[in-house]
Formats: structure tokens, C-alpha cells, sequence
């Protein structure tokens, strides 16, 4: 990335000098972007923000704020605006004082100050309600209050930790869809802290998955949900199909012939697989699956043969929950409308996929022994 | 419960609030006898006693020295102990609770140990009988009630809303004296209207320390039941009582007004 806003330089943090929470992060953002930082609690995501903030310093390396290392400048001096999951709103102040307050503290003259808080209240739609008190607010408009506050003064950089966490289902998509519209519309650069992968997929440019203090995998959604780099990232982004097998064949192209515990020959798109790896892991997303009722007679040798154990029906789609020959459970997502009624429970089904929607990770080595979701359906 | 019940609990609640104002009830009216006895009911209603009170000059002195003291131990007290009160919250110190058993121990220790005490430490100082010592003496009466009510204050403080004040760019001082103080103020106040009520009935620390120039209103009242049983003590009395009145009240409806501005987040 050429010139990027911001970059971690080998980053370590330990709360408690022992144990690394962060032993050696490096990454960048560049101006204009949306990075959301994506992983289950305690990953390290929010301490990574916590640093970018201000509010924690690492132990070792460097976080550059357009070149400059700002590991030694306090918080309040990195003019970086903040959003946090309880608001934190100002509770003594009115709606309008609690914008006011980045630009007081700067001193801005209060004609000034008058005009920009009117246009950043206009900006997520508080119009009116400048002279209210935070407690007779809605959360959503309490998030709002607070997405104004953090951009009124015009930073390059805004922090997002978990905003939409207090919010329920509805209020979330309306927020989601009004930070998108923020983001675009003033080209200010967004790091945004996340456990929710379906808001990181609507939300982001890129996503930073993040694992035991690690990044596990840096690049666009679509990048992330389609070509996983590893288990991890492929359980924790949308949902996967996992299915142990051997490899017993290699052609020319690249791709794996893996047989499954069933004595099914599958094929798949080998990920970081080494020539001498035996074991792999399969990754297989549920709306990648096709299915069809067949009775056992029709099924060849090769066929992937499963039983239904359950559908279940969802408004746009049908999950089927199938199980093969060797017993491992698979979800299979289709169309609602495109559902066969002969699939009840008990009934035979073939499965099917093409071989690059089948992801093979090794499976002989750590990495997946490693994976928390490892043996998870 | 039952209507007995019931009956015999206000029984109870009210003879438990006529034996703590009782006092009250004989030392008020008789302060406004028209006679120079002890004598109750009194004869006839005057306010010679009072005026007795504002014309003698030691017992203006006693008043002014009163205001004068309170006031600067009050004020040394707020201080110190809403800082003293930040600390313990903020810092996870390793001896955090040793500190706070330190600071509260003018609260525990019988006062007349601590008065013993600081006649000892003062008096090479050159702060005995002189109205610093005093001073000094009673904001160190008075701390621990403002470190109690202001700790007390802070445990429904949200501390992220210092995090918010700094990424708005406030620096620390800053954000003590526009986000956390005006938050706090509510325990701040009731810890200063309690350091206040210390000071102002404080007998046995003034006896000790206290040399002829700093008498003060209970010192005064004590010297006068000594000497003469005079009926301004009573008068005297009743100014304190409406004085530690008027200042609860006050405090009272401070602290409701504060946190209804913080929109009930800082209780």
C-alpha cells in the first residue's frame, strides 16, 4: 500500500507482562478505507484499537499515524475521533454541548462552533434535538449523538468499538446503512471493531481477521469469504461445511482427490496444501451444495450419499441437515422455492459440489489441531 | 400486617424520634425565656438571649472564628479529599486499602487520641493555638467524609466518559473539570457540608489546641456553662442547630439538582 494512513510496525502488547495478548502484529489502512478488525472476544481486536486510541500502549513496535510514530502522544492529542459501544455520552450536557465539546476544547470561536454542530446534528439526521439530554434519547439516537461528536472536528481517522452492540436487530441495519452513507459521502478513514461477521461483510472494504492476537487473514470481504486462507478463517466468515478426508490423488491443475470417511471420492481446491500431506480438512460452504432425492440404486461408486435428518424451512431458504456414511452431519442451504417435498427425514439424497467451491486445508500439521472450531460443525 | 402490627410500629418510630429530638425540644424554646433560669416551661417568650449573643464580643469572636475555620477546613478538606478520592478510584494501587483505612482513621480514632496526638506534632511547628493548627486539625476531621461521599459518588461514574473526553481532545485536567467534576459534584458538596458540621460542632480538638484567640462556638459554650449558666449558651445552640439545618437542606437539594442535570447517571 503506498502512503497509508496508518501502520503497525511489529506490534506486542501484554497486559500483564507474562502473557502476550499481542505478540507481533503488523498491518496498515490506507486513507479512505474501511478496515474493520473482525474476531471472537478476547482475539485482540479491541486492544489493537485501544492503542490506535491511545488509551493502551504497546510493549514493543510502532503505530504510525501518516509516518509519524504516535506511541508517545497522548490520547487527546492524536485528534483521532472515537466511538464507543456504551456511547458515552456526556450525561450533564445537552445533545448540542456533547458535539460542541471536540470544538471547545479547541478553542473555536462559538459562532463557528454553533454552525458546525448544526450541520454535523443535519448530518446524522438530530435535527432539533440539540437541545435534548442524552437520557431522553433512544440508543440509536444516542449512537448517532456520538457518531457526530467523533467526526464534527474533522478527523482523518475514526475509531469505531463496537457500535452497534447495544442495538437491537432493526436499529443495527438502519445504523450500518447510515455509517456506509457517513463513510462515503466524507471520505474520512474508518477502523471499526467487530464480532459480527455479517455486519464486518456489510460494512467493510477490508477485513482483518483476527485470532489469538494474530491477524489470520487481511483482504476484501468477498476475498475472505470465497478464498479462505485458513480453517479459522473459513469457520468464522459465514458458514462452513467440515469434512476430514485423505488425499489420494493430485492432477495436473492443482486439484485434490480426497476421500471421505465414507469411501466417497470427492474433489477440492487444495489451500497451502504440501505434496506430502496425507490428512486435510475440507470447507465447504451450505449454498454450494446441491442436492437431489435419490434412491440407492442410482447412485454410483463416487457419489456423495446422504441421509436427511431435518429441513428446516426459513422464509427465503430451507436449511437440510444431511447425514453421510460415515456420520459426519452437513447443512445443505437451498432456495425455498426450489425445494423437492420428497426431502423428509429419512429420505436418500446425492450431494454434489464443483471442486473450487470444496477448500482443503492441511490437516496433518498444527494449524488445524490448532483452529478453536476444529471438530465444530 | 396487621392493624396491631402496624400500630405498634409508629409507636415505636415515633418514640424513637422523640427521644432523638427531645433535646431539641427543651433547648429551643427555652432560648427565647424571658427569664435568666433554667426553668421550663419558660415563663415568657423574649429574644434577650439573643440579643445577649450578637452584642457580646466573645461570642461574635466565637462566631466569626467559627465561620473562619470551618470555612478554611472545608475548603482544604473538599480538596484533598476529592483528589484523595480520584486516586483510590483511578489507581489500582497494591496498598489501596491500607490508604483508605489511613485516610478514614480520624473517623475511627477517638478524638480525643487524635487531639492529644496533634497537640504533640504541632506544638513544635508553632501551630498550636494559632487558627492554622485549627484548621489543619479539622480539614483532617473532615477529609474522610468527603472521601467516603465522593468514592461513593464515583462508583456510578462511567469511566469511559474519560476515555470519550480524551479522544475529543481534552487533556487531563480538562476533562477533570468539565466531564468528571461537574459529575461528582453532588458527593463533593455532601462531603463538604459534612467536613462543615464536623468543624462547626468540633469540642475537644479546639479545647486542646486551641489558645484564647481561637475560641469557637462550642468552645465558647462550654467555657459558659463552666463559669455562668447563662441563657445565651441556649441561644447559641439553637444558631448552630438552624445552621447545620439550613446546610443540609442545602445539600440536599444541590445534590438532587446535580443529578438530575446528569440525567440520573451519576448517583
Amino acid at each position: 500500500m503506498t502512503d497509508p494512513l496508518v501502520r503497525f510496525d511489529r506490534v506486542a502488547k501484554s497486559y500483564d507482562r507474562a502473557t502476550l495478548v499481542i505478540p507481533d502484529l503488523s498491518f496498515e489502512v490506507g486513507r479512505g478505507e474501511f478496515l474493520t478488525l473482525l474476531g471472537p472476544s478476547g482475539s485482540g481486536k479491541t486492544t489493537t484499537l485501544m492503542m490506535l486510541a491511545g488509551f493502551e500502549a504497546p510493549d514493543r513496535g510502532r503505530i504510525l499515524l501518516e509516518g509519524r510514530d504516535i506511541v508517545g502522544v497522548p490520547a487527546h492529542r492524536r485528534n483521532i475521533g472515537v466511538v464507543f459501544q456504551s456511547y458515552a455520552l456526556f450525561p450533564h450536557l445537552t445533545v448540542a454541548q456533547n458535539v460542541a465539546f471536540p470544538l471547545s476544547v479547541r478553542g473555536r470561536p462559538r459562532a463557528e462552533i454553533a454552525e458546525r454542530v448544526a450541520r454535523a446534528l443535519a448530518m446524522v439526521r438530530l435535527e432539533g434535538l440539540g437541545d435534548r439530554r442524552p437520557s431522553q434519547l433512544s440508543g440509536g439516537q444516542q449512537q448517532r449523538v456520538a457518531l457526530a461528536r467523533a467526526l464534527v472536528f474533522e478527523p482523518k481517522l475514526v475509531l469505531m468499538d463496537e457500535p452497534l452492540g447495544a442495538l437491537d436487530k432493526q436499529l443495527r441495519a438502519e445504523l450500518q446503512a447510515e455509517i456506509r452513507r457517513l463513510h462515503r459521502e466524507l471520505g474520512v478513514t474508518i477502523v471499526y471493531v467487530t464480532h459480527d461477521q455479517e455486519e464486518a461483510l456489510a460494512l467493510s472494504d477490508r477485513i482483518a481477521v483476527f485470532n489469538e492476537g494474530r491477524i489470520r487473514q487481511i483482504g476484501p470481504p468477498q476475498a475472505l469469504y470465497d478464498h479462505p486462507r485458513d480453517p479459522f478463517v473459513a469457520g468464522f466468515i459465514g458458514e462452513n461445511n467440515r469434512l476430514e478426508g485423505e488425499v489420494v490423488g493430485r492432477d495436473e491443475d492443482g486439484q485434490l482427490a480426497v476421500r471421505l470417511g465414507g469411501g466417497a471420492v470427492v474433489r477440492a481446491e487444495p489451500v497451502d496444501v504440501a505434496p506430502a500431506t496425507r490428512r486435510v480438512l475440507l470447507s465447504v460452504r451450505p449454498e454450494r451444495i446441491a442436492l437431489a432425492h435419490a434412491e440407492a440404486e442410482d447412485l454410483g461408486a463416487d457419489a456423495l450419499a446422504a441421509t436427511v435428518v431435518e429441513t428446516v424451512f426459513l422464509g427465503d431458504h430451507v436449511r437440510v441437515r444431511v447425514r453421510l456414511a460415515d456420520g459426519g452431519l452437513v447443512t445443505v442451504k437451498r432456495p425455498a422455492y426450489a425445494l423437492d417435498a420428497r426431502l423428509k427425514p429419512g429420505a436418500r439424497v446425492a450431494l454434489a459440489w464443483s471442486a473450487e467451491h470444496a477448500i482443503a486445508f492441511a490437516a496433518d500439521g498444527t494449524e488445524a489441531a490448532r483452529s478453536p472450531l476444529a471438530g465444530h460443525v | 400486617m396487621s392493624a396491631i402490627g402496624r400500630l405498634l410500629w409508629v409507636v415505636l418510630a415515633a418514640a424513637t424520634a422523640l427521644f432523638l429530638i427531645a433535646p431539641l425540644l427543651v433547648v429551643v424554646p427555652l432560648s427565647f425565656s424571658s427569664d435568666s433560669f433554667l426553668e421550663f416551661p419558660p415563663p415568657g417568650l423574649s429574644l434577650r438571649w439573643y440579643e445577649a449573643l450578637w452584642q457580646s464580643p466573645f461570642w461574635r469572636q466565637a462566631g466569626l472564628n467559627t465561620l473562619i475555620i470551618g470555612a478554611a477546613a472545608t475548603a482544604i478538606a473538599s480538596v484533598l479529599g476529592t483528589l484523595a478520592a480520584i486516586g483510590l478510584w483511578l489507581a489500582p494501587l497494591p496498598g489501596r486499602r491500607a490508604i483508605f483505612a489511613l485516610i478514614l482513621s480520624p473517623m475511627i480514632v477517638p478524638v480525643i487520641i487524635t487531639a492529644v496526638a496533634l497537640t504533640f506534632a504541632f506544638a513544635p511547628l508553632g501551630l498550636a493555638a494559632s487558627h492554622w493548627g485549627l484548621i489543619l486539625a479539622h480539614a483532617a476531621l473532615g477529609a474522610p467524609f468527603v472521601v467516603v461521599t465522593v468514592l461513593a459518588t464515583l462508583s456510578g461514574f462511567d469511566r469511559t466518559l474519560l476515555r470519550a473526553a480524551a479522544a475529543c481532545g481534552a487533556g487531563p485536567v480538562t476533562a477533570f473539570r468539565r466531564v468528571m467534576l461537574p459529575l461528582i459534584l453532588p458527593g463533593v458538596v455532601s462531603g463538604a457540608v459534612f467536613a462543615f458540621a464536623t468543624s462547626l460542632d468540633e469540642t475537644v480538638v479546639v479545647l486542646f489546641l486551641g489558645g484564647p484567640e481561637q475560641r469557637t462556638l462550642p468552645r465558647q459554650m462550654f467555657a459558659g456553662l463552666k463559669d455562668t449558666i447563662e441563657l445565651t449558651i441556649l441561644a447559641a445552640a439553637t444558631v448552630l442547630i438552624a445552621a447545620s439545618t439550613v446546610l443540609l437542606v442545602a445539600a440536599r437539594l444541590l445534590a438532587a439538582r446535580s443529578a438530575r442535570l446528569a440525567g440520573g447517571a451519576a448517583r
